[in-house]
């Protein structure tokens, strides 16, 4: 069985920037939410996910992402998320989750969010 | 009709197991990405369900996968091994907005045509789907 999920991380002050590829489900989602886990217990705040290149997420997927962003949130800090593909997008609309979200259409306008705010 | 029959343990990793399963079956068929999207993500909540719900990722519990593919219609059937299924899809409430769990079973009845819950004789939980194939566009002048 083949790798189904490649998080490639990078860091830009205090927000990390992840860029994931393949299915987020169950296993996968329990990948994450780890590999966030260690990048808060740094210097790190804010996490920024870019969902470009995300095939198929189901409700275990998005769970862990709702997981994400209440960790992020203990740290004072935000979840944004950037390139849904339709299809996405569709699943975050019927489940709600649009509402809760940050979404943003590109990653540089996520992160364009982050300093304007650092700059109020 | 093309039916196809996998039975899988009830351990984590099955979700990837079926996944692929189910991603190679439909390639084989042929279908439009959206019919794809949509019939793969209905069975991918029913599995989990009864991985997590109904098996309680018990890997002695076995999951029965059964799908039947024709040129109208997707269908599915997601067998698992657990107690009273029925009666946690029947007092299911809505989740909170931040929940991490609970939203698969309004995928399934968004994205399925039709979906229908019942109870084995054994007390496990039966889901059955189906989803309308889209007439694909010929696209040839």
């Amino acid at each position: 069985m083949e790798e189904v999920m490649e998080i490639t991380v990078r860091e830009e002050g205090a927000v990390a920037i992840l860029k994931l590829k393949g299915r987020l489900d169950l296993a996968s989602g329990t990948a994450l939410k780890e590999q966030v886990r260690k990048l808060l217990a740094k210097n790190i705040s804010s996490v920024h996910m870019n969902l470009s290149e995300v095939e198929f997420i189901n409700s275990s997927g998005l769970g862990a992402m709702v997981s994400v962003m209440k960790e992020t949130r203990l740290k004072k800090g935000r979840l944004t998320l950037s390139n849904l593909a339709t299809y996405v997008q569709e699943i975050f609309d019927i489940t709600q989750l649009s509402h809760i979200f940050e979404i943003f259409p590109t990653e540089q306008d996520a992160m364009s969010s982050f300093q304007a705010l650092a700059v109020r | 009709m093309a039916t196809y029959k996998y039975f899988y343990s009830s351990a984590p990793e099955a979700e990837e197991q079926m996944l692929d399963d189910l991603f190679r079956v439909l390639k084989e068929h042929d279908l439009s990405e959206e019919d794809t999207n949509k019939f793969t993500l209905a069975v991918s909540e029913a599995f989990i369900n009864a991985l997590v719900h109904g098996n309680k990722q018990n890997s002695q519990k076995k999951i029965e996968v059964k799908l039947d593919l024709d040129e109208e219609t997707l269908s599915a059937e997601i067998i698992d091994e657990g107690k009273e299924g029925l009666k946690q899809i029947w007092s299911r409430i809505e989740p909170p907005p931040l929940s991490e769990s609970g939203r698969g079973i309004d995928l399934i009845r968004h994205y399925a045509t039709t979906s229908q819950f019942t109870q084995t004789p054994s007390g496990g939980l039966k889901v059955t789907l189906s989803l309308a194939r889209q007439v694909k566009q010929n696209i040839s002048s």
